[in-house]
């Protein structure tokens, strides 16, 4: 049986933490490479036991990792983060009592942010796990033991954060990092609500929605590159998850949340009424579209769109522009038509604009047949219209006046 | 469906234009064809056949979405039901309409699939195969040349294989062809021969582990369409079909299974002679030891009871039940895992009484262990029909003759203490089979007409390859009256003595069993005595 020699994941990590000179780096960076992939392939003897770490190595390297991430430059932090979160993997929470606690301890908005994001991407790779799988009864107990530790002090680092955002506005680089720091722990928050609503949220439901809604309001233009069009800003990134965190709750129907639907039904409306046409608004876009989607899907939230005004708001500000053929659109017909006939024919294509805008149109004409009917009806006679002022030119109003069609006709399989 | 809106009315006015015009806009157009193909329900035959060069037109499109969704267009208009309420095999577009398009949709399809520029297209392959389900017989004179083509893609993607959705359609698309072709004029079955055992034979060699359960598949059907025994083509091939590795790939067993039953039907003496039996019960038996193809060796095992002259096989039955019986054991510990072992056991015990008679099935069986049959029977061969109705009709036909023939031809069975409660037993269990199935025994249907086939990784089965399900005793055309009137040959050998005893039986349960079996004498104008 082959082992690794004793101690030699040790000295691996010795040397990352020694190597700090600047010619140095290309060394350290292939080290911790090294380390990653030992923990990768052999942490876990389950899967594979010809190779032995020994365990007085494992604990070492279990008490010194989390230290020693939060003394390297990014580049290295993201290598001990993936080690970490692939031995969190194997051992957490059982076999590494120390592991939250000691994330937890850098839980600090004075100290330095870099080390802070680290160790909430850290923290939230290792509870994804919590997201999208089946109940039972080891996965509750695991989902316990880090609520009772992390719950309190989460919220407390997102009010801390949120204050210091509230209260300097200065330093852009600074601002990045808390708002990246907030994206991150309502990412975390999405995994530890995604099986039930925990009841240290319920009971603290007011204070997260407080922050909640300061974010969606908040604005700065310090932040905004007027060039960029394809990245989104540290903003936008933070405000489509905190939409996503309110999407959960919408889906799951959480009584606690009801109350404060119709404050953010209005700041998510709000919110999507400013996104840009711009591929660095997606995803923000995307999101408060399935947003609303579900909320004009389900009956009991019928009365929050039950008039006209609102429907032709929607449809005239959000469903139309969104439907509109985008030049990734033709070039993904032209270029690369497998994925464009897939995504057209099939469906499957769930998060781009035009999916949702179609989705969002087939909630209302279901919701409200009628008038959602006669509403869209008025925008198909302008588009043809428009496409037969200039057929050469227009072609795209006519075809966004036939997937119109295709929505209020409730179709859903295409061809 | 929103019925505020007239979709005639909008189609007319906006799609039919676009779709008129092959130089507007490529999108445009690939959304009136998506439109019209998802509308094709409102359409009457008039509206189909009018839309039909329409989109055969677009099949010569630059554009790959215009082109595709054209196909996929035709092969949906070839599966449009007259209604759509209520089951039904019966399309709007059939064989009838589809005639006067054939020349140029063939020729619009195969341009894109002889098109080296594009990558395979799965819509296209998938069009073409419905179309040549749906043109069936009208294409006896271009076989050759349709054939050449699906050979020559074939040759093409041999070389990679990417996209199995492609490939599932592009063999079923042979398949269909042999089966339209060669179903009328089985003579033509070398001419298919000759085009395609290259082709397959370069798969084989090359071992595209992708194709080999395709090949396999059509090699079978072709085989069981040859109106004459084994040519030397398959002769040669059938060594090398017993290569072990072969087996070892489980996508390749159901195949390979399937050929070599098409193998035994159509040439077992010619095996015989050449000593392919022991091979073959080698691989019945490597077959039965895993639980994921024992169903596979019990294909095989009945292809030999059915086309292996009972002489050479006289030395042989007692190993085969051997090993039948040292699985049944091992399969005895966790009855519920094994249950289709049972069935399949059942089901093979049935078969070879009815094949060979009660007496050969006892001999055998008390060659091996003296009196062992009966006890068999009660414990393993009743049960699992008594506890659930066969899955097919054929199962059931299989089942109610091997019993019939046991209930009505074993004296000694009534020798032995427990006798007439086995006796009971069997009868019991033959009503019950009988009841579950009614009376349309045999009626197997085929169907050509599943829209949707899958394609898996592990074993695509070819739908149009797919063999009809073989009836074992063609010589009993009613299975019911085969059943009552070797009762009353029993009764009425010695009267007085059986109606008592099945009376007494089939009062025990509920008494359905009792008018079941009445109706069915009633039916059969018999009477007991």
């Amino acid at each position: 049986m082959l082992r690794v020699q004793p101690s030699h994941p040790l000295q691996c990590l010795q040397l990352v933490s020694q190597c700090t000179a600047p010619q140095d780096s290309p060394i350290r960076q292939a080290v911790a490479v090294h380390f990653k992939n030992l923990v990768k392939n052999f942490w876990d003897e389950e899967k594979i036991d010809s190779v032995k770490i020994s365990p007085s190595d494992r604990a070492l390297i279990k008490t010194h990792l989390v230290d020693l991430m939060c003394t390297v430059p990014p580049a290295i932090q993201v290598q001990c983060s993936e080690s970490i979160a692939l031995i969190a993997a194997v051992d957490f929470p059982e076999q590494w009592d120390n592991l939250l606690p000691e994330l937890i301890s850098k839980f600090t908005v004075d100290g330095d942010l870099e080390n802070l994001n680290g160790v909430l991407l850290t923290a939230s790779s290792i509870f994804k796990r919590f997201r999208y799988v089946q109940r039972n009864d080891a996965l509750y107990r695991d989902i316990l033991y880090v609520l009772q530790k992390l719950a309190e002090p989460m919220l407390k680092l997102f009010q801390m954060l949120t204050k210091s955002v509230e209260e300097h506005q200065g330093n852009v680089q600074l601002l990045n990092n808390k708002l990246k720091a907030l994206r991150t722990l309502c990412r975390i928050f999405f995994s530890l609500n995604w099986q039930d609503l925990p009841e240290f949220f319920e009971d603290h439901m007011g204070e997260w929605m407080e922050c909640f809604s300061f974010f969606l309001k908040y604005e700065n233009v310090a932040l905004v590159d007027p060039d960029e069009e394809d990245e989104p800003t540290t903003l936008d990134r933070l405000q489509a998850a905190v939409v996503d965190n309110l999407n959960l709750y919408v889906s799951k129907d959480e009584e606690p949340f009801l109350p404060h639907l119709p404050n953010f039904t209005t700041l998510v409306w709000g919110l999507l009424l400013k996104t840009t046409m711009l591929p660095k608004h997606d995803v923000l876009a995307v999101t408060c579209i399935r947003f609303l989607s579900s909320l004009v899907g389900k009956l009991m939230h019928k009365s929050l769109f039950d008039n006209e005004s609102t429907l032709r708001e929607i449809i005239g500000k959000i469903v139309v522009p969104n439907l509109q053929i985008r030049e990734t659109d033709e070039e993904r017909f032209e270029d690369d038509p497998a994925d464009f006939i897939m995504t057209d024919m099939e469906g499957s294509d769930s998060n781009s604009r035009r999916k949702c805008a179609q989705d969002l149109l087939k909630s209302m004409s279901r919701q409200f047949e009628s008038q959602a009917t006669s509403i869209c009806s008025e925008h198909i006679t302008t588009m043809l219209n428009d496409y037969n002022t200039d057929k050469a030119n227009k072609w795209g109003s006519k075809d966004v006046a036939v997937s119109f069609y295709f929505e209020i006709m409730h179709v859903k399989n295409y061809l | 469906m929103n019925d505020k809106l007239d979709v005639m009315d909008f189609f007319v006015q906006n799609i039919l234009p676009e779709l008129q015009q092959t130089n507007g806009h490529a999108m445009l157009n690939a959304t009136a064809i998506k439109f019209a193909t998802t509308f094709r329900n409102q359409f009457t035959t008039e509206h189909l056949t009018a839309l039909m060069p329409l989109l055969i037109k677009h099949l010569s499109s630059s554009s790959v979405v215009v082109h595709t969704y054209a196909a996929a267009g035709i092969e949906k208009v070839l599966v449009t039901k007259k209604q759509i309420d209520i089951p039904t095999k019966e399309t709007k577009f059939g064989q009838k309409e589809l005639k006067q398009f054939l020349e140029p949709l063939f020729t619009g399809l195969f341009s894109i699939v002889d098109n080296e520029q594009l990558s395979e297209n799965e819509y296209v392959m998938k069009a073409v195969m419905r179309s040549l389900s749906v043109a069936r017989d009208d294409l006896v004179a271009v076989t050759e040349i349709v054939l050449n083509k699906l050979t020559a893609s074939l040759g093409r993607v041999a070389k990679n294989p990417k996209n199995p959705y492609f490939n599932h359609y592009l063999f079923e698309s042979i398949a269909v062809l042999v089966k339209s072709v060669c179903s009328k004029n089985p003579e033509y079955t070398s001419a298919f021969e000759a085009l395609l055992f290259p082709p397959f034979q370069h798969v084989l060699q090359m071992e595209v582990l992708e194709f080999t359960p395709y090949v396999f598949q059509v090699l079978a059907q072709l085989l069981e369409y040859r109106p004459d025994g084994l040519s030397d083509a398959y002769s040669s091939l059938f060594g090398p079909l017993m290569t072990p590795s072969l087996w070892e790939s489980k996508g390749n067993v159901p195949g390979l299974t399937r050929l070599v039953t098409a193998y035994l039907l159509k040439g077992a003496p010619q095996l015989i002679a050449q000593n392919h039996l022991m091979p073959i019960l080698g691989v019945f038996q490597k077959l039965l030891s895993s639980k994921a193809n024992e169903t596979n060796g019990f294909l095989l095992l009945e292809a030999i009871i059915l086309y292996v002259p009972m002489d050479s096989l006289r030395g042989v039955f007692k190993d085969i039940f051997q090993v039948l019986l040292v699985r049944l054991q091992s399969a005895a510990q966790n009855k519920q895992k094994n249950a289709r072992y049972f069935t399949l056991v059942s089901n093979y015990f049935s078969l070879f009484a009815g094949k060979y008679g009660a007496q050969a099935f006892v001999e055998q069986l008390d060659a091996i262990q003296q009196g062992i049959a009966f006890t068999l029977l009660k414990q393993f061969w009743l049960p699992p029909l008594v506890q659930s109705a066969p899955s097919t009709k054929m199962d059931a036909k299989i089942n109610i003759v091997g019993l019939t023939k046991i209930l009505c031809e074993s004296p000694s069975l009534l020798e032995r203490p427990d006798g007439q409660e086995i006796w009971g037993d069997i009868l019991f269990a033959i009503v019950q089979a009988a009841s579950s199935v009614g009376t349309g025994l045999g009626s197997n249907n085929e169907d050509d007409f599943v829209v949707e086939m899958s394609y898996d990784s592990a074993y695509s089965k070819l739908h149009f390859a797919s063999k009809p399900v073989t009836d074992p005793f063609p010589e009993v055309p009613d299975v019911m009256m085969y059943m009552v009137k070797s009762l009353q040959t029993l009764c009425s050998s010695q009267p007085g003595k059986f109606p008592p005893l099945i009376k007494n039986r089939l009062e025990m349960s509920s008494g359905k069993e009792a008018a079941i079996l009445q109706s069915m004498m009633q039916k059969s104008g018999v009477n007991l005595v």
